[in-house]
């Protein structure tokens, strides 16, 4: 080996390094777990859990006033399966947290449709979350979602749309 | 970029050659007509069919960039747009053809497009992506009831929602809907609000949100009920709605409260597809009932437009329905509970099958959401809650009540229409005579039927009552606002009576004995109310009311009444008022009201007035209710 072959070869293999840790760098960035209330800003587009924001933001001139607000339109940035599940248990909690409760009703199953859930496996993972939610108690939007993700992950990722 | 403009000249250039042509002399009267065509000049939201003005104000709404501009100039300028090349420097979604796909579909439908040549290919990325997520097999009109908290919201508001064909109730939540709104800027001062809200100063606009978020905000937070009026359009003419709507999303318009609403744009976009209008074009206001009983009405390819009414109860609604349905022990265990900081150790708790359990909770469930949006003191809602999800969490999985339909819930567009004007009689001390005749702009009292409406509410603005004899005429009254609610029932397990309050400003004679003793008023009271029987409510409430104008007063009053309904045409109301002293006048000091309304048919009633405040007054009247 010559002094240029070395230099060639020795530029060659620290190239397809830093191509490899800028690959790894950037796989880690693509697997970075989206979390829609920090990544998406949720908490701040829709309404707090108990809905004051909304009613605050809707009163008096009613003859259509409601804010103009998180667009279906405009929602390219977080338009993922989760990130709107997300947006539906923080607009939703009130009464969604409810049904999670009790097992079924239009906003559990709207809910899993949302998050690209078959709906041959509603059953099974509501009654998983609500044993996750018996052994620890979810008291935000945030911890429910948390639950779902993490029971769709671990037993349901062949029946509900991929993270 | 010279390249790009070379072309948009030559495509320019022979879309004019071929409309100046002498081959194209049929085609340019083809244009001429469809300029003229009802649905293109709806599509540019034209103030009446033959002008050029329209509602959207935003100039690059139009391609042939002015608000101003013929329907015939918007209609070669948009057929011209579409022929323009892709331009690399720009997203292909602004491209005519991605931008207009309505007017795309109405002028392919009139127009040979050949004649102009081959179109670009352009692929609409965001279109069809937006397109893609809503579901467009049939169309609804949302009616959310009257805000009775709140009075500028008292009116209703209107949504559009669009379904997919199978009706599933989970699906429903993530429908798509349109709202449409002033563009309010946050902390805004509420006095300009006000002003700037009727007399102009906001733009407005549509917006596309998921149906859920206004199910919570309607149902779920101010606890209003709302009706679905699923409209029988074919899938062609929601297809043609659902694409207008991308159109006129970015779009800005001219808000007014009193006319220029949601309800008079929501019938306009309707109207898109029907040959008649649901509302009079000239109405100079516009009431969400008025566009639900121009639905029933209106016929669609001869047939009715309105296909079937849903009911969607509010929390409070659902509330009430399940109380109603559990037996005295339910309802005693549930109380239990509750009193004990939701507590389950209770031993008839603890003695029930699991059904029971299941309902109790379930229907505790329903309370707490209720309390939470009534009360303030939110940490100890939130504690009682988890303490009844835990409970729930023990119990096995599935439903144990359900709301149950009942009859009582009539449908907006069965109310009577909201306008009236009045002829009749009046005679005061029994020896002068007068005649009378009223106008009201909006939009029921508590002697109209309930049907459709707050029962025991009031709500009329600019209500006018005019007394005239052989030589003279004058204002009698002048009502600018009469909102009362005097039934606002107790929630269940709480051991309070029903409240009533009331607001009334505007102009009145101080005394029977002269009608040119006029004087401004504003007046305000608070009390309780109890239900006797099915149809009667009895009350009592204290007030303090305001008079401004030849001399300042302020006094305090205390009234009794009573509100029934006799027979189902017949409603009666009497009141008792007693007057701290007043400087103005002492014919305040106590009156008595005795009024009775006959209903001999949906637009017609009879009303008979006996009132002595220190003198007695009289009058009959004939009253007529219309609408726009």
């Amino acid at each position: 080996m010559n002094m240029k072959t070395a230099i060639i070869s020795t530029l060659m293999v620290g190239a397809l390094t830093i191509a490899t840790m800028n690959s790894a760098a950037a796989e880690k960035v693509t697997m970075k777990k989206l979390n829609p209330w920090t990544d998406c800003g949720i908490g701040a587009m829709i309404f707090t859990s108990n809905g004051a924001a909304a009613a605050i933001s809707n009163v008096i001139w009613d003859l259509g006033t409601t804010a103009v607000i998180s667009n279906v339109s405009s929602q390219n940035s977080c338009g993922s399966e989760q990130a709107k599940t997300a947006m539906f248990i923080q607009a939703t909690l009130p009464v969604l947290e409810q049904e999670v409760a009790t097992g079924e009703g239009e906003y559990v199953t709207a809910m899993l449709e949302l998050r690209g859930c078959k709906a041959s496996s509603h059953t099974e993972i509501i009654n998983a979350v609500r044993k996750d939610i018996a052994q620890k108690p979810t008291d935000n939007a945030e911890a429910l979602y948390n639950v779902l993700e993490n029971r769709v992950a671990a037993s349901f990722a062949n029946s509900c749309a991929s993270a | 970029m010279r390249k790009l403009f070379l072309q948009v000249i030559r495509s320019t250039f022979f879309f004019l050659i071929s409309i100046v042509s002498s081959s194209s002399v049929a085609n340019e009267q083809a244009l001429i007509e469809l300029s003229k065509n009802k649905q293109w000049t709806k599509l540019l939201h034209y103030k009446t069919a033959s002008a050029s003005q329209s509602y959207i104000t935003n100039s690059d709404f139009f391609l042939s960039k002015s608000v101003d501009n013929s329907s015939l100039e918007e209609l070669k300028a948009t057929i011209t747009a579409f022929y323009l090349p892709i331009n690399k420097n720009e997203s292909n979604d602004e491209h005519a053809l991605c931008r207009f796909p309505a007017r795309f579909t109405l002028i392919q439908s009139q127009i040979d497009f050949s004649f102009y040549g081959e179109l670009p290919e352009v692929e609409c990325t965001q279109y069809k992506r937006w397109r893609h997520q809503i579901k467009s097999d049939t169309i609804s009109l949302i009616f959310a009831s009257g805000y009775m908290s709140n009075p500028a919201s008292m009116h209703g508001h209107l949504l559009l929602k669009f379904s997919d064909a199978s009706g599933n109730k989970s699906t429903e939540l993530l429908d798509n809907s349109l709202n449409y709104g002033a563009i309010v800027p946050n902390k805004e001062n509420p006095l300009l609000y006000v002003v700037r809200g009727i007399l102009g100063g906001y733009d407005a606009s549509f917006s596309d949100q998921r149906f859920y978020k206004h199910m919570h905000n309607y149902g779920n937070v101010e606890l209003r009920d709302m009706w679905e009026y699923k409209l029988t359009l074919t899938p062609d003419d929601v297809a043609l709605i659902v694409n207008h709507l991308w159109e006129i999303l970015p779009a800005k318009f001219d808000y007014y409260f009193i006319d220029e609403n949601c309800a008079y744009h929501f019938a306009k976009l309707i109207e898109l597809v029907l040959d008649e209008p649901i509302i009079s074009d000239n109405s100079l206001w516009v009431l969400p009932s008025l566009v639900a009983t121009g639905l029933a009405k209106a016929t669609y390819k001869n047939k009715p437009l309105l296909g079937e009414v849903k009911f969607i109860p509010s929390r409070e609604t659902v509330l009430l329905n399940y109380y109603e349905q559990l037996t005295h022990e339910q309802k005693q265990v549930a109380k239990t509970i509750i009193t004990n900081n939701f507590s389950f150790a209770t031993e008839k708790y603890e003695r029930l099958n699991d059904d029971e359990k299941k309902i109790i909770i379930e229907s505790l469930f329903q309370y707490v959401n209720v309390i939470q949006q009534k009360d303030k003191n939110q940490n100890i809602i939130k504690t009682n809650k988890r303490k009844l999800i835990r409970e729930r969490l023990k119990l096995p999985v599935g439903k144990a009540i359900r709301y149950k339909k009942v009859k009582s819930n009539a449908a907006p567009h069965l109310a009577r229409k909201p306008s009236k004007f009045s002829l009749g009689m009046a005679t005061i001390e029994q020896s002068k005579s007068y005649s009378t005749a009223g106008f009201r702009m909006t939009y029921f009292d508590d002697l109209t039927s309930s049907v459709g409406l707050s029962e025991f509410s009031n709500l009329e603005m600019i209500d006018i009552k005019v007394i005239a004899d052989d030589t003279q005429a004058k204002v009698l009254t002048l009502d600018l606002i009469d909102i009362s609610t005097l039934y606002l029932p107790a929630l269940p397990w709480t051991d309070t009576v029903a409240s009533a309050w009331s607001v009334k400003a505007g102009y009145e004679q101080l005394s029977n004995t002269c009608i040119d003793c006029g004087i401004y008023f504003a007046e305000g009271s608070l009390g309780k109310s109890i239900r006797v029987g099915n149809d009667g409510l009895g009350f009592a409430m204290i007030g303090s009311k305001a008079f401004f104008g030849a001399e300042d007063d302020v006094t305090i009053y205390a009234k009794l009444g009573f509100l029934t309904s006799i027979t189902k045409n017949l409603k009666a109301k009497i009141e008792l008022q007693k007057t701290s002293n007043i400087a103005l006048s002492s014919s305040y000091a106590s009156s008595m009201r005795f009024a009775l309304s006959y209903e001999f048919s949906h637009h017609w009633d009879v009303r008979l007035l006996l009132e002595n405040k220190e003198t007695a007054f009289a009058a009959l009247t004939l009253n007529y209710y219309w609408g726009f």
